[in-house]
């Protein structure tokens, strides 16, 4: 029985040293359409993971192009991204329950820890494939928004883009039912991961409750924003014309108003 | 430890019944451990169950930090447990949960194994694709599948704004059209296609910017025209859809109106029926598609040719809109297609025929001045009825020779028959008048562009046109007597008129359009050939017909012959643009008199330039300044010589000897500052027109009749200076608007035989208006406006007029509207206590789904105001006229989509 034992030990431990694990980089594409804007953001990102340990970051492209109002709400324009400036980055740690994630608001970088969110999924009936990847769909509630999620148990670990995991397989496709926010996978490649997945740690460190009120703070004076804009053009209008529903531009491009609201906020 | 066997059983028994009684009923229970080959727990492994029959993945669960987990489940069936980490094999085992074990142990070793994933990379198809001067948009990148109809999937694309009429917009320009995979059937009133077509149809939505309704001229015509352009999805290209809209109010009043559209693969249907006594005018809505070119910018040789009649009797009430003063009967029925029988061929044809009858009554009392110092007055009572017939059919053919040269043929053919009778109390002297004008015209356009490379192209148009206006007014009483001294005992007076215009033009454009410049250069001819011939006819009480008399009879033919050339330029800075016109006309004119058996030939040629020019200064500031020198050519009408009775007050003569070309000179300033979304805005303009000779007229007034006759008099100026400013009151949320204009003109005219004279008419007005902007349920907007108008001449009159208004809006709900509309007119020189008029109108929106069906409850007139009274002076007379108005109901419509 004690050598038996030992035997595990070492055995063990020689599993630990050679660690040649499954390693995977998924390419999403994040899209940000709003209410109080007409402006459409879409950026690249990218989720390397282990078994383990997931990053996802927004990739560094530069030079993708979107339509963009211009300030008098007049014209549209085509405007090129430069590089993510925001250099978001969210790391999971699925063993021991972690969650950092950095953002750049208003140019201050923040870190927040917090544990990864429960998400409590209800699984449906619907399958449809993804990337030739069977999928089944879970509907689930985070932070204000019900998002539909596309996961597949081929690829069995349970993490995806920004936040979300706790379905047994990869999200590769994720959407709020109100059409705002979507996260669509475009590419599955294996990667060999030379160092370690690392958390960010350039920031200043807030908490978790903290950072969501200051991100609705700046989302409600965008709204407010837009709304006065639009107001004060329509006063203008002769009597008789009638009023167009959205004229105003406002820029969304830094903010981030995916989580409406948050467990230990008590508004 | 050693067990007896007996305690072995009864521990198991025990275990076995508490861990039973922690379930309910029905429920099935999975635990286990999951280990690798070694022993060690694994952490966090999938473990779910997916039914045997569908794989459907039901419940799941990952263990815990000691292998631990436990699956449940409400369900019996045959499934699949399978237990799945990233970085070992996967096991399933099937699992019956139809049997009666409610609880399952399960223990799992699962073994390294590095799972290699099946690469796929997708090629990231954009959502936006942008190109030159087109945008394409994917729809189901922006829809979130609660759009109905194409109305509300545009509303959701960037850079696209649809106001509440269901205007269109990009970039704050109104769109042109909207097509349906390249064709369009509607012209502007496109809201028939965007409120009524299902939003899930569609596949792309396609910008197109600098639009050019020829192909071919994309890129050389400099437009800054935009369009939008639907694709249909695959297999949905076959469509019908339509709305209607009925109502029925307290006044035996109602409205029915129906539009049905059908799409299918090669044809394209509209049709649009209207049948209303409520006062609309369903020809209104479909004038654009009958002539879209008067409301564009593409003009045509010939466009603006058609024969203005002599018989003249005015229904028109100054101030008010449709719905207050429009008795008919309307009944409208129009059917309109598009057939591509082949790639390179379009047809387009547009048909409508309507009926209507409308209702009209005034009672005028007034004062003339004349400047031999007469005065006399003259009261009046007028009642009228109108009735049209008209018949319309345009056929409209394009042909696409090869990608850089098409055809287009357009024929229209139309016939207009009004039959008007009226009935006045003039002077107590009582009239009978009737006329019947019935019109009819064909046109025939034919045009055909090339383009001779990247940015230069030819257009060679032709047009043919031939309007035909028989006019046959008859009056039952006998007022120019006067004029007829030697006539007795006439009873009544009938104007026979025989108008008939034919037209035949060519034109050669060539244009050249690069980045900064765009040059254009047009030769031409046209031919225009007039005649009328015109009689009035005495009939005597005992039927004795005298016509053929001196001086009102006329039977001319007038030629027209212009040779022109025109050539345009604009240049393009940075923030300026800057066209010079200049055209050249030869005339060979010909004014034949049968009557006289005279010929008279003159061949004048002029010169008329015009010079634009817009600067932009920046985003905020600009400037738009034109010159033009213009040439006013006598028109067909001033050249008859003899008289003509128009209504049964009214004669007129040309008597403009020789076709003659007048200048002027015309200039425009305009600055703008500030934007829509600034707290400020100012649009100042100034215009003034200066004419050396004009035409205007020598009319003899009596107390029966006027005879107007034409003549040309030196020096005629107008001046028109404007200013609106707008302020944003941030803090009461509103806008406040200043309105102010001043308007001068000078000229001159001779009134019963007097010296010539001057005249000068001023206009002042200015008004202020308030428009809340509050974000909550509640909107209001008020303003007032007072209007001087003086005459000067010999004498001097002056008259002030106010308006004022209030709208009030309140959207309860989504769904739930109400809206509240004021008007007061007050008319200084009225007598008191019949110089004040409101008006007030509601109406109640409920919208039970979304461009689907609402109803409305309309409130029109609740004031009641059933006469309508309006002050005017003009130089010779003062006059205050009622009008009847429609009085007050309440109307119920329902508008549903099909």
């Amino acid at each position: 029985m004690k050598t038996y034992i030992f035997i595990t030990c070492i055995l063990f431990n020689i599993s630990l040293i050679s660690g040649q694990t499954t390693q995977g980089e998924i390419g999403y594409i994040m899209r940000q359409h709003l209410r109080p804007s007409s402006d459409v953001i879409e950026r690249k990102t990218v989720l390397l993971f282990t078994d383990i340990e997931s990053l996802y970051t927004y990739k560094d492209e530069p030079k993708q192009s979107t339509i963009k109002k211009s300030e008098d709400g007049m014209s549209y324009e085509i405007v090129e991204y430069d590089v993510d400036t925001t250099k978001k980055t969210f790391y999971k740690n699925l063993k021991n329950d972690l969650l950092v994630f950095r953002n750049t608001v208003y140019k201050t970088p923040y870190i927040i820890e917090e544990q990864i969110p429960k998400i409590n999924w209800k699984l449906t009936k619907e399958k449809k494939e993804i990337l030739n990847y069977p999928c089944q769909k879970a509907i689930g509630e985070f932070r204000g928004r019900t998002y539909y999620a596309w996961f597949t148990d081929k690829i069995p670990v349970s993490t995806g883009p920004y936040k979300f995991s706790g379905l047994p397989g990869l999200i590769l496709e994720i959407q709020d039912i109100e059409k705002e926010i979507s996260f669509t996978a475009f590419s599955v490649k294996n990667r060999i991961i030379s160092k370690e997945l690392l958390p960010p740690n350039s920031g200043e460190k807030i908490s978790s409750l903290t950072y969501f009120k200051e991100l609705r703070n700046i989302g409600k004076e965008i709204e407010a924003e837009a709304k006065k804009k639009r107001l004060k053009i329509m006063a203008k209008f002769e009597r008789g014309d009638v009023i167009p529903r959205s004229f105003v531009s406002v820029n969304t491009e830094d903010w981030d108003y995916i989580e409406r609201t948050h467990e230990l906020d008590n508004k | 430890m050693h067990f007896s066997n007996k305690t072995k059983n009864l521990f198991n028994y025990l275990i076995l019944t508490i861990v039973l009684g922690n379930f309910s009923y029905g429920q099935y229970q999975i635990s286990g451990t999951v280990t690798d080959s070694l022993q060690t727990p694994l952490n966090k492994v999938n473990v779910y169950l997916k039914t045997k029959k569908d794989s459907i993945i039901t419940g799941f669960t990952f263990t815990d930090n000691k292998g631990n987990y436990t699956i449940k489940t409400e369900v019996p069936d045959l499934y699949i447990l399978t237990f799945n980490a990233l970085s070992y094999q996967a096991k399933s085992f099937t699992v019956n949960l139809k049997t009666n074990q409610r609880i399952l142990k399960k223990n799992v070793k699962l073994k390294k194994e590095a799972l290699t994933l099946d690469e796929v990379v997708l090629k990231y198809e954009r959502k936006i694709t942008i190109k030159k001067d087109t945008i394409i948009l994917k729809a189901s990148a922006f829809a979130d599948g609660r759009e109905e109809v194409v109305e509300d999937l545009l509303q959701k694309l960037p850079g696209i704004e649809v106001n509440s009429n269901g205007t269109i917009s990009v970039e704050g320009q109104n769109i042109e059209k909207v097509m349906v995979e390249g064709d369009d059937l509607f012209e502007k009133r496109y809201q028939l296609l965007t409120k009524n077509l299902n939003a899930e149809v569609i596949d792309k939505i396609e910008i197109l910017k600098k639009y050019s309704n020829n192909s071919i001229l994309k890129g050389i015509e400099d437009s800054d025209k935009v369009a939008l352009n639907l694709t249909l999805k695959e297999g949905r290209k076959s469509q019908l859809f339509g709305n209607a809209s009925t109502g029925y109010g307290s006044d035996n009043n109602y409205e029915v109106k129906v539009n049905l559209i059908s799409f299918l693969k090669k044809m394209k249907f509209y049709s649009f029926a209207n049948f209303n006594n409520i006062g609309n005018d369903p020809t209104g809505d479909i004038g654009t598609l009958i002539n879209p070119n008067a409301y564009g910018t593409n003009y045509f040789v010939g466009d603006d040719e058609n024969i203005s009649g002599f018989t003249n009797i005015n229904t028109s009430i100054p101030n008010l809109g449709f719905s207050n003063t429009n008795f008919n009967n309307a009944e409208f029925l129009s059917l309109n297609s598009i057939y591509n029988p082949s790639k390179k061929l379009k047809i387009k044809t547009i048909g409508f025929l309507t009926f209507d009858e409308k209702d009209f009554f005034r009672s005028s009392f007034t004062r003339f001045t004349l400047p031999d110092e007469t005065k006399f007055t003259n009261t009046e009572e007028y009642t009228l009825r109108k009735k049209y017939d008209v018949g319309y059919l345009k056929l409209d053919t394009k042909y696409e020779i090869n990608k850089t040269s098409n055809i287009n043929y357009i024929g229209k053919y139309n016939y207009t028959n009004t039959d008007t009778f009226s009935n006045s109390l003039f002077n107590k002297e009582n009239i009978d008048e009737t006329a019947n004008i019935n019109g009819k015209y064909h046109d025939h356009k034919l045009d055909y562009t090339i383009k001779t490379n990247k940015n230069k192209a030819l257009i060679i148009q032709s047009r043919y046109l031939n309007h035909n206006l028989p006019e046959n007014y008859n009056v039952n009483t006998f007022l120019y007597q006067s004029l007829f001294p030697d006539q007795e005992n006439i009873a009544s007076v009938r104007q026979l008129n025989t108008n008939k215009l034919n037209f035949f033009g060519v034109t050669a454009n060539y244009i050249i359009n690069t980045k900064r410049k765009n040059l254009n250069i047009k030769i031409g001819y046209t031919q225009k050939k007039n005649s009328l011939i015109s009689n009035l006819v005495l009939i005597s009480n005992q039927e004795n017909i005298i016509s053929s008399i001196d001086g009102y009879q006329n039977d001319v033919t007038f030629y027209n012959k212009d040779f022109f050339t025109e050539a345009s330029y604009k240049i393009k800075f940075k923030n300026l643009s800057l066209t010079g016109n200049i055209s050249t006309h030869q005339l060979f004119t010909t004014f034949q008199d049968h009557i006289l058996q005279s010929k008279k030939k003159k061949n004048p040629f002029y010169i008329a330039p015009n010079i634009q020019l817009q600067y932009g200064l920046d985003k905020k500031n600009k400037i738009i300044s034109i010159y033009s020198h213009n040439t006013d050519i006598s028109n067909f009408n001033i050249l008859i010589d003899n008289n003509i009775l128009s209504n049964y007050r009214n004669f007129y003569s040309g008597g403009i000897k020789e076709f003659t070309t007048l200048n002027s000179d015309f200039f425009l300033f305009n600055y703008i500052y500030g934007n829509w979304s600034d707290e400020f805005l100012i649009n100042a303009s100034f215009v003034h027109n200066e004419s050396k000779d004009f035409f205007s007229s020598d009319t003899t007034i009596n107390q029966d009749f006027n005879q107007s006759n034409q003549i040309i008099l030196p020096n005629k100026s107008f001046t028109n200076i404007s200013l609106t400013l707008d302020k944003y009151l941030k803090k009461l949320s509103s806008n406040l608007k200043l309105k102010s204009g001043y308007i001068i003109t000078n000229f001159k005219n001779i009134i019963n035989n007097s010296e010539v004279r001057n005249i000068e008419n001023t206009s002042i007005n200015y008004g202020i208006e308030f428009r809340s902007a509050f974000s909550n349920k509640f909107n209001f907007h008020i303003g007032t406006s007072w209007n001087t108008s003086i005459v000067k001449t010999n004498f001097k009159n002056d008259n002030t007029d106010n308006t004022t208004f209030l709208d009030i809006t309140y959207n309860a709900t989504n769904k739930f509207s109400f809206q509240l509309k004021n008007e007061r007119y007050h008319f200084g020189s009225l007598e008191e206590g019949n110089n004040t008029f409101y008006f007030s109108d509601f109406d109640i929106k409920y919208i039970v789904k979304p461009n689907t069906l609402s109803f409305k409850l309309i409130g029109h007139n609740l004031f009641n105001t059933n006469t309508f009274g309006n002050f005017s002076i003009s130089d010779t007379a003062i006059s205050s006229t009622t009008y009847n108005l429609i009085p007050r109901y309440l109307f119920l419509k329902m508008d549903f989509r099909f």
